[in-house]
């Protein structure tokens, strides 16, 4: 007896289901949405300013390096600035990286793949970070526009770094190989470019830029020139400057969209044009400005430290408009960039790797930097900020 | 620099490549009654220019024409009435003369010399961009704008102090008259379809170096959203379409691209609403909100922004939520 009405109680239920199924299927969801299904509140909190809360982590992460691929992931969290640094007893060059947000550092030994922290020193809302050539130090930026905030870390080992608050109020900061800090700040209409020696943080003036939305190339190790040009945008003219003994001089490039990129014996630039974005390559000693084959963004490549003709870029071939860079810049569209190599003196483009199709992800390249012996490239994926690497 | 001027007459005109000396003997004879015409009129160092013989008064339609550049004849343009060419490097000075010469062999010569400076107009919006944006930000109708006129010859940018700067938008003067030293201007974007700023420059003895017109470019104030990350903040992916919280809840900003600097923490109407029901979010941001997951559907999340400032500065969007 008890049995039967167990078993006429389940196929009852089982009937049940398959009607709201059958009944679902048929007319869709009942409306309104949020009357049955969702409920959508609200908390209350703000965590964009709020005091960000210390989440311990586990310390020594192991970061799989030894794996035999060229293409590697090498931080799930998100990075707001990176440096490759080769440890005096170390045989393969470690990565530093600081998380953005936090502004916690961490050091990855790319022979082991062991992860160190070495700053648990928190920088809320770091989101820009500069590594020194040795990986002694690091300055990481945190604020918004006159009200940032420079803090210069000195890195000691492990969970040992101490932390100074620089003075000035940084828009753009490099560090130079000799170890100084390169760095622009506002002035009433525009930006003065200085250097400040780390020791003794003595500051000398570079020169002057009479205008605000700059994008400096910083000449970092003093065998070329600083350039200046004002940020891109497609609806908006760009002039290019060189800073030759502290004085602007002008350079026969402009154009809406203008974004640049130099090393001793090239200067690569995209502009905005009705039709799309068009790249163009100039020799320095002389010669017009030639179009190039490919659309080369310039966070997105990176010249070989070795060769000058040699060219690193994340490229993908897309068609793109004439609201580029600017809807890049929004996020609006997005890349799967592949990875390729162009022989500026031979006119070559090769495809070195195609990310999507080696890991599955999409990868929308910025921050291309090379080692310093051109046997790894680095970069962001701007989708979610970790950081990559990869072997050639 | 001759010979840059030929070879480009040469691209321009490959198939009536004559060249020919012409000596001492072309003498500045310009008539009141013809000219020539550049446009651009003061040509940056390098831009393509046009110039057109203005004979209007003297009727010489059925002139002969040769042109000559620092002396030396260009047969390839012959006979043109407009030509155009490349203007030389910065501070080198280039002598255009155009000869006519009527069919009872008189002839007639105008003369016109240019020594091109950059002048570089450097537009900065005075709106809002948020910290991740790379570009420079654009102007919206009734926002600020700044902009510097940077004057340069061989050795850099010119003393300011040296030359008189007359500003004018839409053809009304911004100052009221020319400034010594006035290389950068402060205009309020007008609300016409119209913006055009011209600025013009004098030397020391009044005579103009440089003159330049820019049209102004305006968009409207733009609302894009973005999740927050509780850690690294602000997402660099614009929610295009929609988006699946999957997790408990999400927290998104509304980002008013464009948005007028002066009133980011002034006199402005924000509002969220979910399924076009106005919502109140309790944040003290007024451009976040944060959603909490329910069971299981869909809801359009909208956001609108007004100045209430500058009533043309407003913007409303939204995208869906899926969980």
């Amino acid at each position: 007896m008890k049995k039967t009405y167990l078993i006429i109680g389940g196929v009852s239920t089982v009937l049940i289901l398959l009607a709201i199924w059958v009944y679902l299927l048929i007319y869709g969801t009942p409306k309104p949405v949020e009357s049955f299904f969702t409920d959508f509140s609200f908390s209350g909190r703000s965590e964009v300013s709020a005091e960000l809360p210390f989440v311990p982590e586990p310390e020594n992460q192991t970061v799989d390096v030894l794996d035999d691929v060229p293409l590697r992931q090498l931080t799930t969290r998100a990075v707001i600035g990176f440096g490759e640094y080769k440890p005096k007893n170390g045989e393969k060059p470690s990565i530093l990286y600081a998380e953005a947000g936090t502004g916690h550092v961490y050091t990855i030994d790319l022979t082991s793949g062991v992860e160190t922290r070495l700053s648990n020193i928190t920088i809320t809302n770091a989101q820009k970070a500069e590594f020194n050539f040795d990986g002694t130090k690091v300055a990481i930026r945190s604020g918004y526009g006159t009200q940032n905030t420079i803090e210069l870390l000195t890195l000691n080992g492990e969970n040992s770094a101490t932390k100074e608050t620089l003075i000035p109020k940084m828009v753009d900061l490099t560090f130079s190989t000799d170890g100084n800090l390169l760095y622009s700040e506002y002035s009433s209409t525009g930006l003065t470019a200085h250097l400040m020696d780390t020791q003794t943080k003595t500051n000398s003036n570079l020169f002057i830029v009479p205008f605000q939305d700059a994008t400096i190339i910083w000449n970092k190790d003093g065998k070329s020139e600083h350039y200046v040009y004002p940020k891109p945008s497609a609806k908006l003219t760009g002039f290019l400057y060189r800073i030759s003994n502290g004085v602007l001089l002008r350079e026969p490039t402009s154009g809406n969209g203008l974004g640049v990129l130099v090393n001793n014996d090239y200067s690569i630039h995209t502009i905005t044009t009705d039709r799309g974005p068009l790249s163009f390559m100039t020799k320095k000693n002389g010669g017009n400005a030639q179009s190039l084959p490919i659309i080369m963004q310039s966070s997105k490549c990176v010249f070989s430290n070795i060769n000058t003709n040699i060219l690193y870029c994340g490229h993908e071939d897309t068609p793109l408009t004439y609201e580029f860079p600017d809807n890049w810049y929004k996020g609006l569209i997005t890349f799967s960039d592949k990875i390729w190599e162009i022989n500026l003196d031979k006119g070559l483009a090769t495809q070195l790797i195609n990310p999507q199709k080696e890991t599955g992800r999409e990868i929308d390249v910025i921050g291309m930097n090379m080692s310093r012996i051109d046997k790894v490239l680095y970069f962001i994926n701007k989708n979610d900020n970790t950081l990559w690497m990869y072997e050639i | 620099m001759r010979f840059t001027v030929f070879l480009l007459i040469a691209i321009l005109f490959p198939n009536v490549l004559v060249f020919a000396q012409v000596g001492g003997s072309i003498s500045a004879i310009t008539g009141e009654s013809i000219s020539i015409t550049l446009d651009p009129q003061y040509p940056n160092p390098g831009e393509q220019v046009t110039a057109t013989i203005d004979d209007y008064a003297l009727g010489g339609s059925g002139a002969a024409i040769t042109w000559y550049f620092d002396g030396l004849s260009a047969p390839a343009v012959a006979n043109n009435r407009a030509i155009t060419f490349t203007a030389p490097a910065v501070e080198t000075p280039l002598r255009i003369v155009a000869r006519l010469r009527f069919t009872d062999g008189r002839t007639i010569e105008a003369v016109r010399s240019i020594s091109p400076l950059y002048l570089d107009l450097i537009i900065e919006p005075q709106t809002y961009t948020p910290i991740f944006y790379q570009g420079r930000a654009l102007p919206t109708k009734g926002s600020l704008v700044n902009i510097n006129a940077l004057l340069q010859n061989k050795k850099g940018p010119v003393d300011s102090t040296r030359y008189s700067y007359t500003w004018n938008l839409n053809n009304k003067s911004v100052y009221g008259g020319a400034r010594l030293g006035g290389n950068w201007a402060q205009i309020e974007v007008p609300h016409g379809k119209s913006n055009i700023v011209t600025i013009s420059i004098q030397n020391e003895r009044g005579i103009t170096v440089a003159r330049k017109l820019v049209a102004i470019p305006t968009v409207n104030l733009e609302t894009q959203f973005y999740q927050i990350n509780t850690l690294s903040g602000l997402s660099q992916r614009a929610i295009v379409g929609d988006i699946t919280i999957t997790g408990n809840s999400t927290s998104i900003k509304a980002v008013p691209y464009y948005l007028d600097s002066r009133s980011i923490n002034g006199d402005l109407f924000t509002q969220w609403s979910i399924n076009n029901l106005p919502t109140l979010t309790n944040s003290p941001d007024p451009f976040e909100i944060n959603l909490e997951a329910g069971v299981t559907g869909r809801a359009q999340i909208g956001f609108k922004i007004h100045n209430l400032s500058e009533l043309l500065q407003s913007d409303e969007g939204s995208f869906q939520v899926k969980l």
